[in-house]
């Protein structure tokens, strides 16, 4: 057994502490949604890409600006609209006329954060100059391919009931957010508190940079460098494959889904201040992690089924490695 | 209104025992020989059992400590009691009463003796009142007792039928048995709800009713069953079987006689003298015939055995039953069972098995060490906290809290802390270690093993004294 020796624990307390000034900052501006929270900090630590999905007025576009505010980067926003082009995402080269030379003009897509607001309201082809920045980070313009700000983040919205007008996201596209965030409606205390706090002023106008954008490097190699027990690896697998097999899925989760929720993992488990990864962590993220990238079969989705059924059903018919 | 939820149910638990051993003796005593049998004293003795160890002071004893004092205790109390009620004659200052009353006692393999039942009785009264004292009175113990008791009664009533005893003084005896079962049955579910949750709750007396109707059914079959002409023929089946068994032996002993060569009876060389006459072949084995005492304690044996059997196999099946019943009712999803492991006759034969698993377990222990090379005398760490930390889920699946297999460890981690709060640290930290070892990079070292395994005797410790006792407020 690959085993290490005993060393200091003290590496991925530092991922900890950040998770804790995170969720403490940016809980104060997005009451009630500590575990978004945290999962949009796991995706930043991972450098995964979010899909903040649900209904209009519970917070989504707050929770992204206020997040992206929070650790202190360059933060960019597109709305998207049914006439915006891929040009208008990825910039555009044109004449400058006293040089006399092509020049390239960078688009809203050039900043570490990009909130991607209402996201299937896009075109399909504005929606696919997306996946380069998504899997490639760069953009190709007029035959040049030009490399995105590192760390490069996208978040992205879209409102599930009102679908008239929009642009229902491609697979591939959906397999490319890391993590599927729901934020639901508050409790009745929560929205209470909202009501208050939000009564004088917005306390996002006062929130200060939480986090180091020059340390982000250095949490995020000590999230890839935290110990998995090859059989936790053999239990993810196993999960990402038992959706693959399942009655009630067309589409399973790809091996990137697998990769993703193996990051997002050590990423929560530095977070919780350990430095290995336990099958809670996985069963704790395989909804978020997983969920949005598997299809359904026609019947079952008939039958009332949706995804979260699936993940939790494959979690409870799979043993946990003990 | 918790004094009184503790104390109706107590007192129901002792009336129930109570009047099933009531019943017994009752019946004893229509026996020729134990007519003078003090019914009486021998229940107080019960309830003197189960007063002194339900003492604040005597449960916070150490084990030893404790089953010392009870025993010293309980033999006391029964030379008492053979003092005053059966040799009352004797001067305290004589020792002959004791001795007589130990040839009393020795006498009964040629029949029952009152001393015999006395002592006898009041052993079993001093540990059944000492459990009732000890372990706090639960659901499902109640409603064992009472399909015992009823079980017992149905018999005690069915052998006075057969033997042509007078069966009224036992049958007075079943209204206050009825009553009290079912006020302490009722008290007990009102004061903790504990045998079923969730939708199930209302159907308890279902459940209840099931358990008597097998109960009744199995102890219909028995009092069919116990009729004396069957059982002199079984005692005299096992006389004959053990006969026909001495019979083959002697066979064989006389075939290997016959067939070894007969010794030289001639001069031996040398001038040394001959051997004596020669002498009845058959005459050695004289000492295979079996007198009539001997036959008498035979019968008695097996009689004694045959009944053992009979009524540890019968109380297995009722708490089979009763546990299947309980699972059928708890097909539901919210509806939580107690474990029925913590009767008597359940922990007398779980009691059994531990320590023959022990036994068991030390000669493979003793063997493995005779094995060992010398220089390996360290285990895996890992192993060993796997070890520790399986045995702590086999000791929660004895208490019915089984992990699931798609439970992690600190999923099982909280439901035992759940039933289990005064157990929490050790729960938390074996569980921790364990997976600190089994997941992560660095392995345990001695120290933690040394706790984790401190930790897990203080569960074990805890299991000994709390058998079944389970946190309703969960």
């Amino acid at each position: 057994m690959d085993r290490m020796p005993a060393e200091a624990g003290s590496s991925w307390k530092d991922v900890q502490d950040a998770m804790e000034r995170f969720v403490s900052g940016v809980g104060k501006v997005v009451i009630g949604k500590d575990r978004a929270v945290e999962l949009l900090f796991l995706a930043f630590l991972c450098e995964g890409h979010v899909l903040i999905e649900d209904v209009p007025g519970v917070g989504k576009t707050r929770l992204a600006r206020t997040s992206a505010k929070a650790m202190g980067l360059s933060f960019k926003r597109i709305q998207c609209t049914p006439d915006l082009l891929p040009s208008d995402v990825t910039g555009v080269e044109y004449f400058n006329q006293k040089r006399s030379e092509f020049e390239y003009r960078p688009g809203p897509i050039m900043a570490n954060v990009v909130l991607v607001d209402e996201i299937n309201r896009a075109l399909p082809r504005t929606q696919s100059c997306l996946l380069e920045c998504m899997q490639e980070r760069q953009v190709t313009v007029d035959r040049e391919s030009i490399p995105l700000p590192r760390p490069f983040l996208l978040l992205a919205t879209q409102n599930p009931v009102e679908l008239e007008g929009t642009f229902p996201l491609p697979e591939a596209q959906m397999d490319r957010f890391m993590m599927n965030i729901r934020l639901g409606y508050p409790s009745e205390e929560e929205e209470e508190t909202i009501l208050r706090d939000l009564q004088q002023a917005d306390p996002e106008e006062s929130l200060q940079r939480l986090i180091d954008p020059q340390r982000m490097s250095h949490l995020q190699q000590i999230c890839r460098e935290i110990f998995i027990e090859p059989s936790i690896r053999r239990y993810v697998v196993s999960l990402c494959r038992f959706t693959r097999q399942h009655e009630d899925v067309r589409l399973g989760v790809s091996p990137r889904g697998a990769l993703a929720l193996q990051a997002a993992s050590q990423a929560l488990a530095a977070s919780r201040g350990r430095g290995y990864v336990l099958p809670d962590d996985i069963q704790f993220l395989a909804e978020p992690v997983l969920a949005h990238r598997l299809l359904l079969k026609t019947e079952a989705r008939l039958t009332g089924r949706n995804e979260r059924n699936v993940i939790a059903d494959v979690l409870q018919r799979l043993p946990v490695p003990v | 209104m918790s004094a009184v939820g503790n104390v109706v149910p107590l007192v129901a638990l002792l009336l129930i025992q109570g009047s099933a051993v009531c019943a017994v003796l009752i019946f004893l005593r229509h026996h020729p020989g134990l007519s003078n049998l003090p019914v009486g004293w021998i229940l107080s003795l019960y309830v003197l059992s189960c007063l002194v160890h339900r003492l604040p002071a005597m449960r916070r004893r150490h084990p030893l400590l404790h089953g010392a004092i009870s025993t010293a205790a309980g033999t006391a109390g029964t030379a008492l009691l053979l003092k005053t009620q059966l040799y009352a004659s004797f001067p305290w200052s004589d020792p002959q009463w004791l001795k007589t009353a130990a040839g009393g006692f020795f006498s009964v393999f040629f029949g029952l003796t009152p001393e015999f039942v006395t002592v006898v009785a009041c052993a079993a009264c001093w540990i059944i009142g000492g459990r009732a004292g000890r372990r706090p009175v639960e659901f499902s113990a109640m409603v064992s007792s009472f399909q015992f008791g009823f079980l017992v009664f149905v018999l005690a009533v069915a052998a006075a039928s057969q033997f042509g005893v007078d069966t009224q003084p036992a049958l007075a005896l079943l209204p206050v048995f009825f009553v009290s079962g079912l006020t302490g049955l009722s008290a007990i579910r009102f004061r903790e709800m504990s045998l079923l949750e969730g939708h199930g709750r209302l159907t308890w007396f279902s459940l209840l009713a099931g358990g008597l109707f097998v109960t009744l059914l199995l102890a219909g079959a028995i009092a069919l069953l116990l009729h004396p002409d069957l059982l002199d023929r079984l005692l005299a089946l096992g006389i004959a079987a053990t006969e026909a068994v001495i019979r083959v032996f002697r066979w064989l002993l006389e075939l290997l006689a016959r067939i070894l060569p007969a010794p030289d009876t001639g001069p031996m060389p040398g001038g040394m003298p001959a051997p004596g006459p020669k002498e009845d072949p058959n005459a050695w084995v004289q000492w295979l015939h079996i007198s009539d005492e001997t036959r008498s304690v035979l019968r008695f044996l097996v009689g004694l055995g045959w009944l053992s059997l009979l009524l540890a196999a019968v109380w297995r099946t009722c708490l089979q039953l009763f546990e299947w019943i309980g699972r059928r009712f708890a097909s539901g999803s919210d509806i939580r069972l107690e474990p029925t492991g913590e009767t008597f006759w359940s922990d007398f034969l779980s009691s059994l098995r531990r320590l023959l698993q022990r036994a068991l377990s030390r000669t493979r222990t003793l063997l493995r060490r005779r094995r060992r090379l010398p220089g390996v005398t360290t285990a895996d760490p890992l192993s060993i906290a796997r070890r520790i930390y399986l045995r702590m889920e086999k000791w929660a699946g004895a208490a019915g809290i089984f992990r699931h297999p798609d439970q992690t460890p600190y999923d099982f981690l909280r439901r035992l802390v759940e039933i289990y709060p005064d157990l929490r640290w050790e729960f938390t930290f074996i569980t921790h270690q364990f997976a600190s070892a089994r997941y992560g990079p660095v392995l345990p070292c001695k120290e933690a093993l040394d706790k984790m395994s401190l930790s897990w005797k203080k569960v074990c410790r805890h299991r000994l004294f709390n058998a079944g006792r389970k946190s309703k407020e969960a």
